[in-house]
This record gives C-alpha cells, sequence and structure tokens, in this order.
C-alpha cells in the first residue's frame, strides 16, 4: 500500500499516526513517501507495530520507505 | 459499582474519551433493542396501535428532555447532534438578526465557530472572537467587552470541549440581552455533567447531544425560547412539518417542534435518550461533576509531576495536555495500545491551539464510570510509554 504522508497535518484524523495506523494494525506492507520532518515519528510507529523498514531513499526533499512486518 | 452496568467497559480497558462519546448502560441498549422489537413503527401518521405508541415514545422523550433541562416540550426540537443543532439555530437566527456583528470565541469547537462564520459572511457581518488567557480560557468578560448595540448574536460554550473549563452564561446573556443580541450556547459539554436549568442560564438557545450523556448517537437537542421558534420558518422542508399543503402548495406550518422536525425521526434514539436520563437522574446528576473534579485533580497533579502542561485551570472532566518532546497523537496511539482510550490532536478547536502555539495535546476525558483505579492504570501505563 502506498501512503503519501507529505500534506499529513496535525489533527484529530489527517495526522500521520492516524493515517497509519489502520494500516499497521491490518500488518499491510507499506510504502511510505513522508517529509524528512516527519522520518522519527514515523519509523517510531513502525517500530512499534512491528515493521521492519526494508528501503529506505531519498527523493528530493522526501523520503520514501518501505516497510513490512 | 457503576461501571457494571456497562457492557463496553467490562473488557480491560481504561475509557477516557467521554468528550467525544460516552459508553452506554444495558439500560440504555436494552431501550433500543426494546424499541425495535415492540414499538417500532413511523410516528405522527399511522392511526394503528403501534403507531400511537410510537408516536407517545418519541412525544415522552420531548418532555423527559424538557423536564431535564427546565424547558418546555415544544421547545425542545432533535436534530441528529449538537452539530445539526448549532447549523440549525444559526439557519433560523438569520430569519431575525439585524445588526453588524457576531460575537464568539476562539475556544469554540468548530461546530459552534464555523456557522457563525457561514453566517457573517453571508450578511457582511463582523465576526468578533474573544482570545483566551495564557490558560486557554475564555473569562467572561473577554466576550461581553467585544458585544455593543451592533451585536446581533452571541456565540459561546458553556463547557470547553479543550480545557474543561466552565463558563457563567448569565453573565454573558446578562450583557448581550443588554445589548439586544441572541445568545446561543453549546452545551454538548455542560447538560452531560452538571444540573442545567435553561431559564436560569438566560441564554435563548442551547444545543447538546445524548451520545454524549449515555445515550445513542444519531439524537441531539436544540433547545429554543418558545417565542423565538413560534416567529421562525423551518429550514428543512418535507413530511411532519406541516398542517396543510394547497393545491397551490403554500404551506401551513405545523407548531413548533414539529415544525423543525421534518422527515422520519430517530425514535429509537429518543427511546434511548430518554433511558439515558432516567440513569443520569437515578445516579443523580448534582453527584457527576464533583466526582469528575476529584478524578481530573489526580490527574492533572500526576501530568505536572511527569513534566507535562495542562490547558486550563479549575479541571472539570477534561484534562488536555502536552509536553515539547512527545508527538502527541503518538503518545495517544502508544496509549491505546495499553488499553487507554485518549484523544489526540485540535479536538475540532484548531483556531485554539493555534493561537496558543501548540501542535496538538492528548485529551483524557472523565464521566460518571471512571473511578480512581482508571487514574492508576491511566498513569501506568503512561510511565511504561513514556
Amino acid at each position: 500500500m502506498e501512503i503519501d504522508l507529505r500534506k499529513a497535518g496535525k489533527g484529530c484524523a489527517d495526522n500521520p499516526v492516524a493515517i497509519l495506523s489502520d494500516f499497521i494494525a491490518k500488518g499491510t506492507p507499506l510504502c511510505i513517501i513522508l517529509r524528512r520532518d516527519q522520518e522519527d515519528l514515523v519509523k517510531e510507529l513502525l517500530d512499534i507495530g512491528g515493521y521492519r523498514v526494508v528501503q529506505r531513499r531519498e527523493e528530493g526533499e522526501y523520503v520514501v520507505v518501505e516497510a513490512r512486518r | 459499582m457503576v461501571k457494571e452496568d456497562f457492557p463496553a467497559l467490562q473488557g480491560n480497558i481504561v475509557y477516557l474519551d467521554s468528550a467525544a462519546t460516552t459508553q452506554k448502560p444495558r439500560q440504555v441498549i436494552e431501550a433500543i433493542k426494546e424499541y425495535y422489537e415492540r414499538y417500532n413503527a413511523n410516528v405522527h401518521r399511522g392511526i394503528y396501535e403501534l403507531a400511537r405508541i410510537s408516536t407517545e415514545i418519541y412525544e415522552e422523550a420531548h418532555e423527559k428532555v424538557a423536564r431535564f433541562i427546565g424547558a418546555k416540550p415544544q421547545e425542545i426540537i432533535f436534530v441528529k447532534n449538537c452539530t445539526e443543532a448549532l447549523n440549525l439555530v444559526a439557519q433560523l437566527l438569520s430569519q431575525l438578526v439585524e445588526g453588524s456583528n457576531i460575537v464568539s470565541t476562539l475556544a469554540e469547537h468548530h461546530s459552534n465557530l464555523l456557522p457563525w462564520w457561514k453566517l457573517s459572511k453571508e450578511r457582511g457581518m463582523e465576526l468578533r472572537l474573544a482570545e483566551p488567557d495564557a490558560d486557554g480560557v475564555i473569562p467572561e468578560e473577554r466576550i461581553t467587552d467585544l458585544v455593543d448595540e451592533e451585536t446581533a448574536i452571541v456565540a459561546f460554550h458553556h463547557s470547553s470541549n479543550v480545557s474543561g473549563h466552565i463558563l457563567d452564561p448569565r453573565k454573558v446573556s446578562k450583557a448581550a440581552k443588554k445589548a439586544g443580541a441572541f445568545t446561543v450556547l453549546d452545551a454538548a459539554q455542560s447538560v452531560p455533567h452538571l444540573p442545567v436549568d435553561v431559564r436560569e442560564l438566560g441564554v435563548d438557545a442551547i444545543a447538546f447531544s445524548a451520545h454524549k450523556m449515555l445515550g445513542p448517537m444519531g439524537i441531539g437537542v436544540l433547545w429554543m425560547r418558545e417565542e423565538l421558534l413560534s416567529r421562525m420558518e423551518p429550514v428543512l422542508l418535507g413530511g411532519g412539518i406541516v398542517s396543510s399543503v394547497d393545491l397551490d402548495l403554500s404551506p401551513v406550518w405545523k407548531d413548533p417542534p414539529q415544525r423543525f422536525e421534518a422527515g422520519t425521526p430517530n425514535v429509537a434514539g429518543a427511546y434511548g435518550f430518554s433511558a439515558a436520563i432516567d440513569y443520569l437522574l437515578s445516579h443523580g446528576v448534582e453527584k457527576i461533576l464533583p466526582e469528575e473534579r476529584k478524578l481530573a485533580r489526580a490527574l492533572t497533579e500526576g501530568l505536572k509531576e511527569r513534566g507535562f502542561k495542562v490547558l486550563g485551570r479549575d479541571h472539570t472532566s477534561i484534562v488536555s495536555f502536552w509536553r515539547e518532546d512527545l508527538d502527541p497523537h503518538l503518545l495517544a496511539y502508544k496509549l491505546g495500545r495499553e488499553g487507554v482510550c485518549v484523544r489526540s490532536g485540535y479536538h475540532c478547536a484548531e483556531p485554539l491551539h493555534r493561537h496558543l502555539g501548540i501542535s496538538g495535546t492528548v485529551r483524557a476525558s472523565l464521566y460518571l464510570y471512571n473511578d480512581g483505579e482508571d487514574v492508576e492504570r491511566f498513569f501506568e501505563a503512561l510511565d511504561r510509554v513514556m
């Protein structure tokens, strides 16, 4: 599942944790496009969810992280 | 012993999200089931026995809600939720308002802000917003200072859904009345927690939801003074609101509240709402807030000991907290995995958070089923995840 977090906000439903936690609960393999300032948060969340990052690449000012259980 | 009445609380969870919605006691769940098994029929239409009983149930719910807040049954309009009630009152008042400004506050829930923003845009009126103090609380004077003889409406909260601070509506309504303005009170976080008598508040309209006071989702209340309702045209048109429709279609409206309840209403919800009110009355509404205050004090003290900042003062049923080094959503997620249900983010009050320069808070909110053990388990979980 490809998830673009670049426009994620800080509200109740549009924040990275809310967006990702549904997929993490299902164990879906993830390809996440994110801003650099979101990276630590996303990695911690993936770690809690039992995911490991299988690939990380930089695309300009953004980062693409592929992770699976 | 209250917790035993709530099936959803029998598992290994600590439910601290009652400002979002409350859990339901068996009595409410059973009432909804009973309605569909024994009484289901459409209201105000059929002439058979089942339809008569269903209509009676629906009308009794109006009476029960009215008694609960010191109102008349004809002043109780059932809607979908508090948001719909606040939108409806904005649309209704647009029929009567004169003036060049609307006064509200930066600490409102979006539901008590955006309808007034829309109305002010449509009418070319100024929307004046009272700013909170450093604690995130709106002192009454900050609202009344914005009111003048050109103010058409003053819309404000009774109890904040972020800080839990309780305003004195009488101070605001007195100033608004003097200026000739209508007053609308968002009572979503107050009616469930403390005795409310609408006549004592001095306001013209209040809005609240059943689901925040043990009742089902999908039913809320707009209370408005009878003398205002009787002067207004309905906003939603259709069945149930007219006495007659002539060949030229000119309708004759029914009296309130039916004039404002178009279409098939949520009768099962109304029956469940009645059961919720019975439960609250048997528990004692006056007991709820004092118990919550004790727990809120314990939460606040424990959070401050752990380096958290807490919004508001004199905490009631809501404790919103944050720490600069912790993402509120991640913290709420971690607590959720420990079985602790809290909310994170702006709590539909983004302007308040932005004004205070806070990028979100975690909110723990209490109700009559919470106890000291919940607070202990909350801190045990918090200490594990931090």
